[in-house]
């Protein structure tokens, strides 16, 4: 019993954390600009306090910044420090972990763009009715914003960033980004495996409500929700269950609903929760039926929801050693530095806990240096490097998608070499290998299509239906790979190779 | 800050954990979740050259005066895996000329308890000349055809394919059927020559 219970954690633990880890730095980046280069005043006037346009505003910088459910904390607790309506920090809040342009690049090429478009209004009318609801109707006590001088120019400027960034990471921010995590893990370990697999069918009226129910502790970065909320278009499943994945899935999570609470009381935030939920479900019945794919066989199942649920069954034996398998593996192929880099600042933020003690950073920071200023200088206020800062993470998450998504050819060059190495795994019955190079090239196939949408505009359906043929062909290679079905896997991995001969001369 | 809210909320995440201590086996003989087929394709075409013979067969058949063929049988085995809501199903074709394949061990799926139910699934021929209409861009992906072939064999699949369920109501008798079919007889009869030509001609060149 406990063997299944520290396995699913083990396992559902490291995946979260390797990959929050980069968002949630980026988060606490976003707080120390926002609180020491732009300052309260600065961080109201770009979300629009006291005009028509707040929500929408965050609702705008929340679709532009890369962060997620858990990397949001950080931001929404400055923000309120900074004195932002909380409508607006309820706007950013809930649409931040939804979209970034990454993830809406990888969604236009797994679904219509028109559901993918529907998907945002959606989202952005859940945040306007609730951000309407909170500012309006919820009666709290006015928040001042904190009155803070900003640090002067030069080295104790960007040091006073890091400060802050670290500080952040062993704070109350750290606190509810682990109730967060928490909650996640604890609902993986709680579904059994293949939980809601055949539940969230189109012709299945409760779907919407069903994932309703077991959604928020969910955690999901926005990439990894499209890809799900994708594979359901692909894949015939309910659309109205797509939805409240995305919004009470990927979109909220206990530790952002620790904070709400914490900051407003327990009372408003169970009336804001049944609101999220009820608004949400409502809307997923709206656009069930008019967003249905048109021309897709339903697969009569989904997977969506296997990362959520726990990753093995009750009676399969070596769980232990299987999940520490599996985690080494994750972390391997999905460690790229950052959860290097939050245990880098977190330390660092220990560090300067210990030293605040005795030195007055704060003050320090305040001070103009002593030494004689160069006429080749230039004073860069800092609300301008606030916003430099602010710009240049949206513009290096657009850049990003270009070195995420690359071209074609590139693209080609390296599926050559993942599609021999896959096809010569099956048949020579390497059956990890295999197994790990399908789900590797599958992933492949869709970043092809989505960096030829970049920078075409469009994917031509002769070059999408050949993608298309490709991945069902592996799937069923997987299929046959999982079962050690040599016989099949040899004919299978033929048909592969044939597939994606034929995929690549449409992409050249 | 409410630190007692905070607790008090950091406590789900351990109850949900803890409930997944209640989970030993317990699995136990159960019917599956679901109720009926799903959609399947044993009766997709295996190529574009099959698939357009049997458009034409099944045009040829229905607008003749004999009486409609039978509709194609398959056996269909389904077996279920695991009970409630995590219950899921694999579906096989039982073939007379080979041995059904017993289930795909996958995911320690030897180590559930797994039911059987034996399925008749009947294929009328209307049915399947829709369902064929629909699926002809993908057969024809699976094929070396080209590019312009392709766009043309898709513009005019979707043509024969929104014709016939407009035309067609599937719940409707087969006589109703019929002669809601022959009232588009000669739209669809150029449909079909019109795919069958393009793929000839796609083959010969290939075979050029």
């Amino acid at each position: 019993m406990m063997d299944y219970v520290l396995s699913g954690i083990s396992l559902r633990l490291t995946e979260t954390i390797v990959n929050s880890a980069v968002w949630i730095v980026i988060g606490c980046f976003i707080a120390a600009v926002f609180q020491r280069m732009l300052g309260p005043e600065k961080v109201c006037r770009i979300f629009g306090n006291g005009t028509r346009w707040s929500l929408l505003s965050g609702w705008l910088m929340g679709m532009l910044l890369p962060v997620c459910s858990l990397g949001v904390i950080p931001v929404v607790r400055e923000m309120h420090r900074a004195g932002v309506s909380r409508g607006t920090i309820v706007a950013f809040g809930l649409t931040a972990p939804l979209f970034n342009p990454m993830s809406i690049l990888y969604g236009l090429t797994l679904s219509d763009p028109l559901a993918i478009l529907s998907f945002s209004l959606c989202a952005l009318a859940v945040v306007t009715v609730l951000g309407l609801v909170w500012e309006r109707f919820v009666k709290v006590e006015a928040v001042e914003a904190e009155v803070r001088s900003m640090p002067t120019y030069g080295i104790k400027r960007v040091l006073s960033l890091f400060h802050s960034v670290s500080i952040d990471l062993t704070g109350p921010s750290l606190l509810f980004i682990l109730i967060g995590i928490a909650g996640s893990v604890g609902l993986a370990v709680s579904l059994e495996k293949g939980y809601l697999q055949n539940q969230v069918e189109h012709d299945n009226v409760y779907a919407p409500v069903m994932v309703a129910l077991i959604a928020t502790p969910i955690y999901s970065t926005p990439l990894l929700a499209m890809s799900q909320i994708g594979g359901m278009f692909q894949h015939g499943n309910s659309i109205g269950a797509a939805f409240t994945l995305l919004v009470l899935g990927a979109g909220a999570n206990l530790g952002l609903l620790a904070w709400l609470g914490a900051t407003y009381g327990i009372r408003r935030v169970i009336l804001f929760y049944l609101l999220l939920a009820l608004t949400s479900i409502g809307l997923a019945y709206a656009i069930d039926k008019p967003l249905y794919p048109k021309g897709v066989t339903p697969a009569g199942h989904t997977h969506a929801f296997d990362v959520y649920t726990h990753p093995y069954n009750s009676v399969q034996t070596n769980k232990m050693e299987l999940a520490r398998k599996q985690a080494t593996e994750f972390w391997n192929a999905n460690e790229f530095g950052g959860t290097k880099i939050l245990l880098g600042l977190m330390a660092l933020g220990f560090l300067f806990r210990i030293v605040d003690s005795s030195f007055d950073f704060e003050s320090w920071y305040l001070v103009e240096p002593a030494a004689a200023v160069s006429k080749m200088d230039l004073f860069i206020p800092g609300w301008a490097l606030g916003v430099i800062s602010v710009v240049g993470l949206i513009a290096s998450s657009v850049f990003a998608c270009y070195l995420y998504y690359p071209d074609s050819q590139q693209m080609l060059y390296d599926m050559d070499i993942i599609n021999a190495d896959c096809v010569t795994a099956a048949r020579t019955e390497d059956w990890e290998a295999a197994e790990k190079w399908i789900r590797y090239i599958d992933d492949l196939s869709r970043r092809l299509e989505v960096g030829v949408f970049l920078r075409n505009g469009s994917v031509d359906e002769f070059q999408s239906a050949k993608a298309k043929v490709f991945r069902e062909k592996l799937d069923d290679l997987k299929h046959a790979v999982e079962a050690k079905d040599s016989t099949t896997s040899k004919e299978l991995s033929f048909e592969v190779d044939k597939a994606y001969r034929r995929m690549k001369e449409t992409f050249r | 800050m409410n630190l007692k809210l905070v607790f008090s909320l950091a406590i789900i995440p351990v109850v949900l954990a803890m409930l997944g201590c209640n989970f030993g086996d317990s699995v136990s003989d159960g019917e599956s979740s679901k109720v009926g087929l799903p959609k399947l394709d044993f009766h997709r075409p295996k190529s574009i050259e099959l698939a357009s013979q049997r458009l034409g067969e099944l045009h040829t058949s229905l607008v003749s005066d004999s009486d409609l063929p039978k509709p194609r049988r398959f056996t269909i085995k389904e077996v279920i895996h695991g009970t409630g809501a995590s219950a899921h199903s694999h579906y096989y074709r039982i073939t007379d000329d080979k041995e059904t394949s017993l289930d795909d061990p996958h995911d320690g799926h030897d180590n559930m308890k797994s039911q059987i139910r034996m399925h008749d699934l009947d294929i009328d021929v209307f049915t399947e000349l829709i369902d064929i209409a629909h699926w002809m861009p993908k057969i024809a992906a699976e094929s070396d055809i080209d590019k312009v072939t392709w766009d043309q064999i898709k513009k005019l699949s979707a043509e024969l394919h929104q014709k016939l369920i407009s035309q067609i109501d599937l719940e409707s008798n087969d006589d109703s059927k019929r002669e809601s079919y022959l009232k588009i007889e000669n739209e669809t009869e150029i449909l079909i020559t019109k795919i069958q030509f393009e793929i000839s001609k796609s083959v010969q060149t290939k075979n050029e």
